[in-house]
Parts: structure tokens; C-alpha cells; sequence
């Protein structure tokens, strides 16, 4: 795309520049069950067993409750076990557009796995740091050591970017919405030990 | 109704209300920007409705919903992450299109459908309010429950080429929304024997989890800005992709007015609006645009076009049921009209003959607000559009910080945390594994509104709903809308094969 592009041109979207199917296609585990199977077999289970679930539940129910999740699982099982029939016998479907937007992959497997890894871990952490030290610490400290650690961002800029953000917090959550923050267990068992005077 | 229009300006453009309005236009800004919604803030000047005037806290509510209506494509254009009450079909091609570095051009196409639309609209709706009032007269629970029905067939529509994966997790979205009180009998349904589920699962987790982390990994994986292309000619030319998004825009005239209509109409209907506007004004631009089955979804501005226009007209379309029928069209409308009731307003077809002056300057401030905030934005998109250049190191750690906010707002409970590590994990194996998300969302947010209109349906009428005209002519519709998108689908589908086969 250059500058000097028609404005028609914006209209036109680009075709997508990767795919990640061939690197998938390379990536086989053994017996011959691909990633593909694999990971669509848990989005099977985890749907099915939802809607199992909730049919068994709703059995429980009076009808004025019962009848939208009956609904809901009438309209899925149908499509549930056609989907389970294309993936496990490989029946005919037509692959088309999904209107969502794909993971998209290059040509460094190995890089992306371990950048996928990273920041997967970095939300763990934070969410955990979150319950246990707060969003006044956990956050502005866990954008301090990402750009800090990742980005190579300077220690100041680094400093004054969870600065930012910690007024953030305390000027629009805490002044202006005045949110109601979690307890966070850390500072529970603090003042546990050393109990305030009276 | 033209005095009453008359009072209605002179009332408005006093210094009390637009003093009160001036003060909304940094809120809203920064509001609308901030993914998970802003009806925090206008449930602050809820708070004030006891006490002050009607003149003042409506304006004040009302700019604010307006306004931040329009900085809300910023998170869907730059960084994938739908706002809490619209701009989610925007997603679709706005981030594509700001990942192809045409951001610029997305926030230009979607500002000027903004002003077109709230202007224009505004006057349409002043001209469509008594009328309004009798086609809605003529609408019941059977017809209400259709047209939100319309709304999920449009799950099917969008999701074109992968319909068995689309309607599969549509009817997983609505298992999802079934979770915790049922709003018929109060019974609490599959909870796990989770107290935090008893309220059911709240929706901006839900967004978070699916959408926003998702594409923060996603970021983080790829290892470049948002814009992975033209990335120093989308800096160096913001002002003009601005100015090439807003012809884009007008353009695409008629897509723009139909739209707007769509959003207007359907956001009169009680309940159903804000949700489902936007979902059928993008599909049926999908299917009605040239070339727009192969091409949308994957970064065309007509998509925006279609998305924010009916977005925009929405907001007018949503004032009429809460005011005339006191039946809020979304959380926004419904603080409004808890806001009238505080005032001493009563809602309801008073308001269209004792309150016309404060009906009508309803619609004035929607207008007033796209005349205001418009110029604001597009004087800013080009600095805005930088935020796709960022890096992703930087921008990744921010982004999953502020949407954990914004999802830790829906019931400031930590449990919402949990929930969106939850949707977060369902989120990923789904975009990996080629499973559309937007159906989730469109089935989560219609759910209520299906359920309770289904079942009003069902005591009111049985099935005698089936002999009321307006019933069988919104069924003829829908069926017609079947029809046509299916052949479309076919079509497109037979050129798509017949070109593969060429170039083999």
C-alpha cells in the first residue's frame, strides 16, 4: 500500500498476508491426531458437557425457567453432533468466513510459543498479584517490570508510565467512580501482626 | 409541536443546561474510551436527580450517553476490544483495518457516519415521533419477541461459511446467559453452586475474557504494533486516511442512510435496540454490498460504515419507548428514565403532549452532542490513530490492565477475575481453532429479552400470536431474510469455488 493508493483501495480489504495452517499442518503429533482434532475436540467437550448440563439441570425446573435453556440445547445438539461427525469423519463442510479474526503466525513457531507462554503467565500473575496485594500494586508494578523487562523501556519511563497509570486508578476509580476495591489477603494478614492501636 | 420545539431550544441553549454539557465533554471522552461501558458515570448524575432540575440532569445524562456513544469505536478500531453496549460488530472490520495501518481510515469512515447520521437522524426522529408513537401502539410482546428474534437469525446471517460453528456457539451463548436467576420464576439455574453465578454471568467479563485478551496475547505473539502494515505512511498520512475515511463515508451514501434507518427503527422497539441494531445493519450490508460476503470481516470500510452508522441512530430510536412507554431500550436509557421518574417526570404518552418541550430537547442533545464531540475526535483521530503503532510490549501489559478494570467494574467482585480467565481460555481455543465469537456475544446480550418477550408471548396470546398481522408480516420478513441471505450465500460461495478452480 502506498501513498498514492485510490481512495477505492481502502475499501478493498487486503487478503490475509499469513495463515497459520501449513505451519499447523506441519505441527502432527503422534498417531496421527493433529493439533487441529485436539483442540477442537476440548471446545466439543467443554460445549457438550455444558449442555448436558443444563438439559439435566433443567429437568428440576418449572417450565416458565426451563424452557429457554431447553431451547438453547435443542438448537446445539443438533449442530453439536454435526460437528462432531465433520471432525471425526472427516464429512464434507464448506469453510468460509467466520467473521472472527484469527491467531495469525509468521514463520518462528518456536518465538511465538514462547512469547504466547510469556504473556499467558504474565495475566496469571497479574491476576494473582491482584487478589493478593491489590490493584493499587499489582497493577502499576506489573506494568512497570513488563515494559521494563520486555520492552526495554527506561527505568524512568518505565516509572512514569505506572505512575500514569496508578493515577489512573486513584482519579477516575477511586475519586471519581469511587469503586469498592477487594480486600486483598496479603494486607489482612499484615495487619493481623502488628494489630493498629486503638 | 413547533412551539413546543421552540421552548425546547430556548429552555436547552440557556447557561444551566449547556454549562452542564460543557462539563460532560471531557467525561464522555475519556469515558467512552475506556472499555466496559460508562454507565457508572451516568449513575453519578443519578444521584443529583433528587435534587436538581430535570433541565439540568437530563442534558447531563443524555450528552453524556451521546457522546461517549461516539468515542466508543476508538477501543473497537485500535485494539479489538468491543465497547460494552455497542460497537462490537464495528470490531469486525474496524481492527482488521487498523492492523492493515488504515486506522485513520476506519475512525474518519466511522466519525462522519457519526455526524451524518446524528444530525440527520435527529431531524428525521423530530419529524417520526408522533408517528412513532402509533406503529409502536400497533407492536405487542409477540412482535417484540420476534424482532429481538431477528437479532439472533442474525447470528446465521454473519455467520456465513461457518453457519453450523456460528449457530453451535450462539446456542452456546444462550446456555451461557441462562446461568443464574431466571427472570420469569426467579428459579437460579445452573450455578454450579456458585453463590458470585446466583446474578448470572455479567457481560463485560464476558467481552474481556473473549475479545480484549484474547487479542492483547495476540499482539504480544505477533510481536509488532497493531498496525503490522504501512505502519510509518499510517503515521506520516493520519490526516488524510481521516479525511479519505470520512468521503469513504459519504461515499457509501445509501448504505449509510439504510443503515441509520435499521438502527433507528430497531431501536425503537422496546428492549431490543442497542443490542441488535448494529448486528442486522452489518449483515445485511454483508449481503447487500458488492462483494461484501468475500470482503467483510476482513478490514472493509463499509463494514464500519454499516456498524457505527446504525450505532448512531440507535440512540434516538431508544429515547422514544423510554419516554413514551417508560420501557428502557438499554442500561443508559434506563438510568434516564429512572432520572425523569426522581424529577418528577413521569414517563410515559405524557411526555409527547404535557413534556413534549423535554421530549423534544432530547433529540436536540443527541444532535447537539455529534456536532460537538465529532469535530473534537476528528481534530484528534490523527494523534488517536498512533495508538495502533505502539509497541506491543507496551501496549499489551496496558490494555489487559485496563479491560481487568473494566471487568472488575461489573460487579466489583474478584470473582469477575476468575471470569475472565475462564472466557479468556475459551476465547483463545476459539479464535485458534477458527470458532466464531461474535455469536456469543450477540445470543449473551439478546438472551433476556428473547426469553422474557417468549414467554409474555406464550401467556398473552398463545397461539392466537399467529393470527396477528404485524406477527405474520414480521415473520414474512424474517423468512424473506432467510431466503435471500442464503442465496447470496450460495452465490458467493459458487464464485468463490469457480475462482479456485481458475487459478488451479
Amino acid at each position: 500500500m502506498t501513498t498514492t493508493r485510490r481512495n477505492v483501495e481502502a475499501t478493498t480489504p487486503k487478503e490475509e498476508t499469513t495463515n497459520d495452517a501449513p505451519v499447523l499442518e506441519r505441527r502432527r503429533v503422534r498417531h496421527g491426531i493433529s493439533l487441529e482434532i485436539i483442540g477442537e475436540s476440548v471446545l466439543l467437550l467443554l460445549v457438550g458437557s455444558f449442555f448436558v448440563y443444563l438439559f439435566v439441570e433443567s429437568l428440576d425446573w418449572p417450565l416458565g425457567s426451563a424452557l429457554m435453556p431447553r431451547i438453547a440445547v435443542a438448537i446445539g445438539a443438533p449442530f453439536w453432533a454435526w460437528r462432531v461427525a465433520v471432525m471425526f469423519f472427516q464429512a464434507k463442510e464448506s469453510s468460509g468466513q467466520i467473521m472472527d479474526i484469527g491467531f495469525r503466525s509468521g514463520d518462528d513457531p518456536e518465538g511465538e510459543l514462547g512469547r504466547f507462554v510469556r504473556i499467558c503467565c504474565f495475566i496469571l500473575g497479574l491476576y494473582f498479584a491482584i487478589w493478593l496485594l491489590g490493584f493499587h500494586i499489582a497493577m502499576p508494578a506489573g506494568i512497570l517490570l513488563y515494559v521494563r523487562v520486555y520492552d526495554k523501556m527506561s527505568w524512568i519511563g518505565s516509572i512514569l508510565l505506572a505512575l500514569v497509570f496508578l493515577g489512573l486508578l486513584i482519579g477516575v476509580y477511586d475519586k471519581l467512580l469511587n469503586a469498592t476495591w477487594h480486600d486483598p489477603p496479603l494486607l489482612q494478614w499484615i495487619a493481623a501482626f502488628f494489630p493498629q492501636s486503638e | 409541536m413547533l412551539e413546543a420545539a421552540i421552548i425546547a431550544a430556548e429552555r436547552l441553549f440557556s447557561p444551566g443546561p449547556m454549562l452542564v454539557m460543557l462539563i460532560m465533554i471531557p467525561i464522555s471522552l475519556i469515558s467512552g474510551m475506556m472499555p466496559g461501558g460508562n454507565l457508572p458515570i451516568a449513575v453519578i448524575v443519578l444521584g443529583f436527580a433528587g435534587y436538581l432540575d430535570p433541565w439540568l440532569t437530563v442534558p447531563a445524562v443524555v450528552f453524556f450517553l451521546a457522546a461517549s456513544d461516539i468515542t466508543e469505536p476508538v477501543p473497537s478500531i485500535l485494539m479489538g476490544i468491543p465497547g460494552a453496549r455497542s460497537a462490537q460488530a464495528t470490531i469486525l472490520d474496524g481492527y482488521p483495518m487498523a492492523q492493515q495501518g488504515l486506522a485513520g481510515v476506519a475512525l474518519g469512515a466511522s466519525y462522519m457516519c457519526t455526524l451524518v447520521v446524528g444530525v440527520i437522524g435527529a431531524a428525521a426522529l423530530l419529524l417520526a415521533l408522533p408517528i412513532s408513537r402509533e406503529l409502536l401502539k400497533a407492536f405487542s410482546s409477540a412482535e417484540f419477541f420476534l424482532l429481538s428474534l431477528l437479532g439472533l437469525l442474525c447470528v446465521a446471517i454473519v455467520s456465513a461459511g461457518a453457519f453450523v460453528k456460528g449457530v453451535l456457539t450462539a446456542a452456546f451463548g444462550l446456555a451461557i446467559a441462562m446461568i443464574g436467576f431466571s427472570p420469569i420464576t426467579g428459579t437460579v439455574r445452573a450455578s454450579f453452586g456458585i453463590d458470585y453465578l446466583w446474578d448470572g454471568v455479567p457481560l463485560v467479563p464476558i467481552v474481556v475474557g473473549l475479545f480484549a485478551l484474547p487479542e492483547a496475547i495476540d499482539l504480544v505473539v505477533a510481536n509488532t504494533p497493531i498496525a503490522r502494515e504501512r505502519l510509518d505512511t499510517m503515521l506520516k498520512d493520519a490526516n488524510r486516511d481521516v479525511y479519505r475515511g470520512m468521503r469513504e463515508a459519504l461515499n457509501h451514501k445509501w448504505l449509510l442512510v439504510r443503515s441509520s434507518l435499521i438502527g433507528t427503527f430497531v431501536g425503537m422497539m422496546p428492549g431490543v435496540g442497542s443490542s441488535a441494531a448494529h448486528w442486522i445493519a452489518y449483515a445485511q450490508a454483508r449481503h447487500t454490498e458488492k462483494g461484501g460476503l468475500e470482503s467483510f470481516g476482513k478490514g472493509d470500510v463499509r463494514g464500519v460504515i454499516a456498524a457505527d452508522s446504525a450505532n448512531n441512530s440507535v440512540d434516538g430510536g431508544t429515547l422514544i419507548p423510554t419516554v413514551v412507554f417508560g420501557i428502557p431500550g438499554s442500561g443508559g436509557m434506563a438510568i434516564l428514565l429512572a432520572i425523569l421518574v426522581l424529577s418528577g417526570v413521569q414517563p410515559g404518552p405524557a411526555m409527547l403532549t404535557q413534556h413534549l418541550d423535554l421530549t423534544i430537547s432530547l433529540v436536540y442533545i443527541v444532535a447537539f452532542a455529534n456536532i460537538i464531540v465529532v469535530p473534537i475526535m476528528l481534530f484528534a483521530a490523527p494523534m488517536i490513530v498512533r495508538i495502533a503503532a505502539v509497541p506491543p510490549n507496551v501496549m499489551a501489559p496496558i490494555v489487559i490492565c485496563i479491560v481487568t478494570l473494566a471487568a472488575y467494574q461489573a460487579s466489583y467482585s474478584i470473582e469477575d477475575l476468575f471470569l475472565v480467565l475462564g472466557f479468556a481460555a475459551l476465547g483463545i481455543f476459539m479464535k485458534r481453532y477458527g470458532w466464531p465469537r461474535p455469536p456469543i456475544l450477540i445470543a449473551v446480550v439478546l438472551s433476556e429479552i428473547v426469553e422474557k418477550y417468549l414467554w409474555l408471548s406464550i401467556n398473552t396470546y398463545g397461539f392466537s400470536m399467529f393470527a396477528r398481522p404485524q406477527f405474520l408480516a414480521i415473520i414474512a420478513v424474517m423468512v424473506l431474510v432467510m431466503i435471500v441471505s442464503l442465496r447470496l450465500q450460495s452465490g458467493a460461495t459458487t464464485a468463490l469455488r469457480d475462482a479456485a478452480g481458475a487459478e488451479t
